[in-house]
């Protein structure tokens, strides 16, 4: 089976000062623009690595977790697969459209309308006006939002604002799913729909699912293989199980 | 296949990085229009006078450089045609400079968790933000000609060279834009300077008044571009004249190269402004 991720060798440093964190950034990109040598692989002042060496494949189809204490990278990782921040040292390879569910309702105007949200989200996520009109139903149908269709976001509960970024997301047809933790704040109820509608996009549609949890039931729920993380390197690679319990001992 | 490396994009090319920012920009035009929509649905939703502004705030302007005139603070000067007129044109003018730079320099960190949890062009943030200082503009257009009709005057046919003649304006405020609004990720200090600045700019550039400039001022403003993109398409529109030609193409090739140098810029350094905002 292809690979539709390769992430080789990566590493991402952050900087803990905000105001030298864009000054580096800037210099960065002129540097890079002046063909000068960006010396990514050295920390300057205030600066650590987030994640170091970190090189793993996913394959098309597959289902894969990523577990860790909190700051151990995950999610900075995710963000990196997904192109938001870029590697500083190595490379990363992503084959086919990508949808991110990162946060819940980012990406919402508050002021807007659900219906509204639909197409500014919908647009943002790439989806274009055509296929957002085709799919509007189902993603109105899978929120459970008709009758607040025409209610500002504002005005929705936390379960509800979910529930739609999350219909967005897998109605925009993505090739890779990658999923933050975001299902927490929907009720039970729709948390199981969510992981049938995640199975049926593998089943039916061979879409990669790359996960990021702190409960290990919907980890071992949904995840084939799992990537232990531990302070921004890879700790374990391997199926979920055996992962998942290496973790929790 | 998409390869995201720290260094893939330089090893482009100068050439090939322009050509990749109009493809993208291409790409994302329904972005563009999405996010302008969003700007233009919300933005009088919680006002009080709401589309009011766009009037009220020539009129306060021209109140108040009338008023300076009468106490004797400034001299408008000689102007053939009646002040509404001569101010509103000026003002609609100098608001897509000083309007569009403060717009624009906030559009990004205002967006906040949309550049941070989701992989989009942010140039369309700046773009998108543009378009309401477009929407001000033809609104004030549309006012200008009411008091052209009420003055019993009919504007010339030189006001329909209006999108070109503004062209070289609107792209050294979108090229400053790009930059300021990475500055200003730095900094949240710079969309106040920015205000400051355009505010100091107004009195000091002929824009609300038509008195010749002499000595330091007069010299300042022949080497300052601003001042031919906006004189130039002001004295078109009212007198259909050209002044300051040779200066107005000088100017109009300077905003050309902000532009598309502020929009590089912007471009190679927006994954950045994820870790930033």
């Amino acid at each position: 089976m292809e690979n539709v991720i390769e992430v080789k060798n990566v590493s991402k440093k952050f900087c803990k000062n905000i105001k030298r964190l864009m000054m580096y950034g800037l210099m960065d990109v002129v540097r890079g623009i002046i063909n000068l040598p960006t010396h990514a692989e050295r920390l300057r002042r205030d600066e650590f690595w987030a994640l170091r060496n970190v090189s793993f494949d996913v394959k098309k189809g597959e289902s894969v977790g990523f577990i860790g204490l909190n700051g151990s990278g995950k999610s900075s990782l995710l963000k990196l697969i997904n192109g938001i921040f870029l590697p500083d040292v190595g490379e990363i390879m992503v084959q086919g459209k990508t949808g991110a569910l990162i946060e819940a309702g980012v990406g919402f105007h508050p002021s807007l309308t659900g219906r509204e949200n639909i197409y500014l989200n919908g647009t943002i996520l790439g989806m274009k006006k055509k296929e957002i009109d085709e799919r509007f139903s189902d993603i109105v149908s899978f929120a459970e939002i008709k009758e607040f269709l025409d209610t500002p976001v504002k005005n929705y509960s936390s379960g509800m604002v979910v529930r739609l970024g999350f219909s967005i997301a897998v109605h925009s047809a993505p090739d890779i799913l990658l999923i933050d933790e975001i299902l927490a704040v929907g009720d039970l109820a729709f948390q199981k729909k969510c992981f049938e509608k995640i199975k049926s996009l593998r089943r039916e549609n061979n879409v990669t699912i790359v996960f990021v949890s702190h409960d290990m039931d919907n980890i071992l729920r949904i995840c084939d293989r799992c990537i232990l993380l531990d302070r921004g390197k890879v700790k374990m690679i391997g199926e979920a199980d055996r992962v998942v319990s290496a973790y929790l001992t | 296949m998409t390869i995201y490396s720290s260094e893939s994009i330089y090893r482009l090319g100068i050439k090939n990085i322009i050509r990749m920012m109009f493809s993208d920009f291409r790409k994302g035009k329904e972005l563009v229009w999405r996010l302008f929509l969003r700007d233009f649905t919300s933005r009088h939703k919680q006002s009080l006078l709401g589309w009011l502004w766009i009037i009220l705030m020539p009129l306060m302007t021209m109140g108040t450089f009338l008023l300076l005139n009468m106490s004797g603070i400034i001299k408008i000067g000689r102007i053939d045609i009646p002040y509404p007129i001569f101010g509103l044109v000026s003002f609609s003018i100098w608001n897509i400079f000083s309007n569009g730079l403060t717009t624009t320099t906030s559009s990004v960190t205002g967006a906040g968790g949309l550049v941070q949890k989701i992989n989009f062009s942010k140039d369309s943030l700046v773009f998108a933000s543009f378009g309401q200082v477009v929407i001000d503009f033809l609104i004030r257009v549309a006012l200008t000609f009411g008091i052209f009709l009420l003055y019993g005057r009919i504007p010339l046919a030189s006001f329909l060279l209006f999108p070109v003649v503004l062209l070289p304006l609107v792209l050294l405020t979108l090229g400053m834009g790009m930059v300021t609004s990475l500055l200003q990720a730095i900094s949240k200090d710079v969309v106040s300077f920015v205000n400051l600045g355009t505010g100091f700019l107004l009195l000091l550039m002929p824009v609300m008044y038509s008195a010749e400039q002499v000595g330091i001022l007069g010299k300042l403003n022949a080497v300052n571009p601003l001042y031919y993109l906006v004189i130039v398409p002001r004295d078109i529109m009212l007198y259909g004249e050209i002044r300051h030609l040779a200066g107005f193409i000088v100017s109009s090739v300077f905003g050309l190269i902000v532009f598309v140098f502020g929009w590089m810029f912007f471009y190679l350094s927006q994954t950045k402004l994820a870790e930033r905002i």
